[in-house]
């Protein structure tokens, strides 16, 4: 019993810790102030999920950013750079939260993160509240950068439907299929993935046969696999992370003798190698692929590599596009970030030629207007590896079509497009 | 009312620092922790009049908290409600018409099969919120919408956070009331001796599902709080970790102390949010805090601090006053002599 | 007075079934069983107490007391036979329906609140006979008049002085008495003790004894009680049970005399 009381006592004492040393270091950055010699250090905050479901993508854009960093000799536009990450913990409270203590206590110059599109939504208007300029290398739900756009945040990944579209014109005219089913995660990612699919490959002249949503935790698709009739000519799935390794695997143990294609997360390379031979010859489209045939890639892979002992991913890569313009914009405005808005500006002002995923640069309503690679999974010398076969140089977040005729569609969902 | 004075000038002296921190200059991501835990607090302590008064561990507190919330964020976002005390009322009743709802279901078991069945509905609700698109905005949940003015003050983080700690007092002391209430001590008799409160004559199953439904209220009100702190719902506001997180709140601080779970919220939110920037393996080290809570304090950390602190305290001013009165008698006394 | 009472108490229910001319019991047995699975505990128990009288009831440990007091009172499902309260078939009601009809008990093992002083104890017991027990937002310590009655009765039983003590602290004699006091606190009709005295030292058993003498002739009581001298000093009349049987039912000085219940049970010590 005493025992308790000492540990009572500890506590207290931590608590008192963390308080007073949290609540001494604004005073202590704040001081250097004006006087003129060293140029005030760039303070970066990292909002991404180091904990929780996501920690394993979290950790790849931990690395990427680290990366850009570490070539540029830790310096954006002159000033150094202070990284202050926070755990995003893939929740969306705790994200909020998080994000409040890079503003409000760390007082961040920018934030990149976070990851899962929940925890993006959730901190929209927060930022744009504190007009705090934010680059989203991740998050896709596709309505961020389209009916009402942030003022404050740059997306310099994609949105969900922007790489389904193109494959789903793809799965017809070159691929040949006919009829396909559906199967995907029963949220908004599943369902922008799928609705962008299913609109260009009903347009194109195909039949989608069946759309069937597993629910979130499910682990055993075998009775959805069941429910897809044998005369598809494939099957198109959504998923990611250990939902994907699971599904792949499972499909090839069904054994229903179909191609499967895919959004791209389902076999990327944060999950590939896990997943195993089921996953060799699984055709998917993104935006990026590790195994990208071009030098900037090239070197980006390697130099990863070297500096973490594994490949990047698509998470890894997305950051590392994600902080470079983020550099790129402090460049173009000498350093100075105080006027946010003119900051969010030269990010969406910024035109990249030699990301490690091609060409970048911003449509007006801050998404990337980039190439969408058709890639399949192959085993090279025992590795698997999401080989290029097609690339759709440029492609916007509204594919082919008008923007404005675009954006009066309802936002993809399970409803939307109706199968026909 | 004397057994309670040392208790009600601490807990007064505990508010008035509170409502002085941020005009003290409490840095603002401790203003905006603050207001977390005094919400928070409301729906821990609410979970204590269950699990701590009534003896019922239930796993479905979050979802309470969580239609809270979803009530708060609909009516704000659909029907453009600017009014506080419509928004939260309505995310109370709603709260407490699910837990009439699940209640029924719940109750019909006892123990863990009670534990096991809000376990489940608290799965349901979830799912619910996830799929029900239409409603919930998925799991992008529901944003769109501000606090509005509070008043005639406005909608500032302080000004929110005196509101969070106002509302956490009112709720505090109502649950307060309730627990030292008749009805109060039916709760405990029950968690004490269910099989002595039948034979008095006592129908326990209407008093638990009261103490539910009374629960599953604060939890709601706490939850429509937490929208307007948040300016948005989502199914994390209702997820099973929060149930759990809440669990530990009442555990940490103290099942049955009513204040103790306020102070298992603010170390469960300063910890977790403080650990986070340290290193990763914060949620590991918050494990180890807990076990060793439960092992070597399982009264939690207000029953430690009732069971050692406060007795000496008690004695330590007892003396001081005899000391005063002995002084007092000993300076008159000299002059009776004269 | 005793008459008056007994005869309020018995006109008071419809006498549902009974022979007319005949005055209602206060509970009534007829063809009680008990089995636990395999395990026949009571094979055919009937006993009838009239209003206002005190029965013991004797036999050995594991004859099936305890259970039949479980039965009576409804925390166990009768596996066949009827139970009547006051002429009422009370098989359909649950426990605190009984208990709040009048249908009392106290337990072979102490129940108390142990982490609530005495007063508190027996206020538990008090406002489960009034509207207070529906009270949610009031501090209970408005409730003055139940506080008062609480303290009444503890110092009718001489426990004035433990009154603010937690009762885990009080002695195990106390709490015996107390435990007979929530039981007396709820105004019961048919009073049902299991073994009041279990346990005491011989120096204590007064003060059981005591309490028990002190109950007006309007509570019906059945002991169950090991102590013959208390058996003897208390009961009107005594019903033996044995292999889950009544086997034998009479006055103390036909028990007494009852040559088969001294061989088998009391062993010949009388
Ligand atoms: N709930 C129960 N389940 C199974 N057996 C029981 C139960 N309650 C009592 N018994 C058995 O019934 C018998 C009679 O028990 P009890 O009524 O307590 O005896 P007594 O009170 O006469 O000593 C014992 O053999 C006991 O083990
Ligand atoms: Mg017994």
């Amino acid at each position: 019993m005493r025992k308790g009381k000492w540990i009572a006592l500890l506590l207290a004492a931590m608590l008192l810790l963390t308080a007073c040393s949290t609540a001494g270091k604004p005073a202590g950055t704040q001081t250097p102030g004006q006087t003129v010699a060293p140029p005030t250090p760039f303070k970066l905050g990292l909002l991404i999920p180091l904990t929780g479901v996501f920690a394993a993508p979290g950790k790849y854009m931990q690395e990427g950013v680290q990366l850009l960093l570490q070539e540029s000799d830790n310096k954006f536009a002159g000033r150094p750079v202070e990284v202050v990450t926070a755990d995003s913990q893939g929740n969306p409270q705790a994200a909020l939260t998080q994000a409040r203590k890079l503003v409000e206590q760390d007082k961040v110059d920018a934030i990149i993160g976070p990851l899962s599109a929940a925890e993006g939504n959730a901190l929209v208007q927060y930022l744009d509240g504190q007009q705090m300029p934010a680059v989203y290398p991740i998050v896709s739900s596709d309505d961020l950068t389209q009916r009402t756009i942030p003022k404050y945040i740059v997306r310099t990944g994609w949105t969900s439907s922007q790489t389904t579209m193109p494959f789903g014109e793809y799965a017809y005219k070159t691929l040949g299929y006919k009829k396909v089913a559906t199967i995907s995660y029963d949220f908004s990612f599943g369902w922008e993935s799928v609705g962008g699919f299913v609109q260009t490959f009903q347009e194109a002249g195909g039949k989608v046969v069946k759309e069937l949503w597993p629910p979130l935790n499910e682990t055993n698709y075998q009775p959805y696999l069941s429910q897809i009739p044998k005369d598809v000519d494939a099957v198109f799935v959504s998923f990611s992370g250990s939902a994907a390794i699971q599904f792949v695997q499972q499909y090839k143990q069904f054994g229903l003798g179909k191609p499967l294609i895919a959004q791209g997360n389902t076999v990327d390379e944060s999950t590939l190698q896990a997943t195993g031979p089921s996953a060799v010859g699984v055709v998917t489209p993104l935006h990026y692929s590790a195994a990208l045939d071009n030098p900037a890639n090239k070197k980006f892979v390697a130099d990863y590599e070297k500096a973490f002992g594994h490949g990047p991913a698509y998470y890894a890569e997305g950051s590392y596009v994600g902080a470079m313009v983020l550099k790129k914009a402090l460049e173009s405005l000498n350093g100075k970030s105080d006027d946010h808005a003119a900051l969010v500006k030269a990010m969406k002002a910024v035109n990249l030629t030699d990301a490690p995923r091609g060409p970048v640069k911003m449509d007006e309503y801050g998404n990337p207007i980039q190439n969408v690679y058709i890639r399949k999974v192959e085993d090279v010398g025992g590795k698997l590896q999401n080989t290029v076969i097609y690339t759709y140089p440029n492609v916007s977040q509204f594919w082919s079509y008008d923007p404005k005729t675009f954006l009066a569609h309802p936002v993809f969902s399970r409803s939307y497009p109706t199968v026909k | 009312m004397r057994r309670y004075g040392l208790r009600l000038s601490l807990v007064l002296a505990g508010v008035a620092i509170l409502a002085a921190l941020p005009t003290l200059g409490l840095p603002p991501y401790y203003v905006s922790l603050f207001t977390q835990v005094f919400i928070l607090g409301i729906a821990a302590a609410a979970l204590d009049l269950l699990v701590g008064q009534t003896g019922v561990v239930s796993f479905a507190h979050a979802s309470f908290f969580g239609v809270g919330a979803y009530t708060v964020a609909i009516l704000c976002t659909r029907y453009n409600v600017s009014s506080y005390v419509i928004t939260l009322l309505a995310a109370a009743a709603m709260a407490t018409a699910v837990a009439a709802l699940f209640g029924l279901v719940a109750l019909r078991a006892e123990g863990v099969g009670f534990l096991i069945i809000t376990l489940a509905l608290n799965q349901i609700v979830w799912g619910l919120a996830y799929q029900w698109v239409a409603v919930t905005g998925g799991e992008n949940g529901i944003t769109g919408f501000f606090r509005p003015p509070i008043g005639p003050f406005a909608a500032s983080n302080v000004n929110y956070y005196l509101y969070a700690l106002a509302a956490m007092l009112v709720s505090v002391a109502v649950m307060w009331v309730i627990s030292h209430s008749p009805f109060g001590l039916v709760l405990l008799g029950i968690r004490e001796r269910p099989r002595r409160m039948r034979a008095l004559g006592y129908n326990i199953w209407s008093y638990q599902y009261a103490a539910f439904l009374l629960a599953a209220l604060f939890a709601g009100l706490a939850g429509g709080l937490f929208a307007y702190y948040n300016a948005f719902a989502s199914p994390a506001d209702l997820a099973l970790p929060l149930s759990t997180q809440m669990l530990i709140m009442v555990i940490l601080g103290g099942a049955g102390t009513l204040f103790g779970p306020l102070l298992g919220a603010a170390i469960l939110i300063f910890l977790s949010n403080t650990f986070s920037s340290l290193t990763e393996r914060w949620p590991t080290i918050l494990g180890i805090v807990y076990v060793a809570i439960v092992m070597y304090a399982p009264e939690g950390l207000l029953g430690i601090a009732q069971k050692r602190l406060l007795p000496s305290l008690n004695t330590w001013l007892r003396l001081r006053q005899r000391r005063e009165v002995s002084a007092a008698k000993q300076s008159e006394s000299p002059g009776d002599a004269a | 007075m005793e008459a008056q009472a007994n005869m309020a108490v018995a006109a008071a229910p419809a006498a549902a079934e009974s022979a007319p001319g005949e005055p209602v019991a206060a509970l009534h047995l007829e063809d009680v069983k008990k089995r636990f699975g395999r395990l026949s505990v009571l094979e055919s128990v009937s006993l009838t107490v009239p209003a206002g009288e005190r029965r013991g009831i004797l036999g050995p440990n594991g004859a099936g007391k305890t259970t039949l007091f479980n039965l009576i009172t409804g925390e166990l499902p009768l596996s066949g036979g009827t139970i009547r309260f006051f002429g009422q078939d009370i098989a359909p009601l649950s426990v605190q329906r009984r208990a709040s009809l009048g249908l009392c008990r106290t337990f072979q093992t102490t129940t108390l609140f142990p982490k609530l002083t005495a007063v508190e104890n027996v206020i538990v017991a008090l406002q489960s006979q009034t509207r207070a027990r529906f009270q949610v937002l009031r501090p209970r310590s408005w409730n003055r008049d139940l506080e008062a009655r609480a303290r009444e009765l503890l110092t009718q039983a001489g426990l004035a002085a433990q009154s603010d003590r937690e009762v885990r602290y009080l002695s195990h004699g106390e709490q015996r008495q107390i435990e007979i006091l929530l039981a007396v606190a709820q105004k019961p009709r048919v009073l049902l003790l299991d073994e009041p005295t279990a346990g005491l030292a011989p120096g204590d058993v007064p003060l059981v004894t005591n309490m028990l003498k002190q109950l007006g002739r309007d509570v019906t009581m059945v002991l169950i009680e090991h102590d013959m001298s208390v058996v003897f000093e208390l009961v009107d009349r005594i019903t033996v049970l044995h292999y889950g049987r009544a086997i034998a039912e009479g006055t103390v000085e036909e028990i007494r005399g009852n040559a088969l219940v001294q061989e088998i049970y009391l062993g010949g010590k009388l």
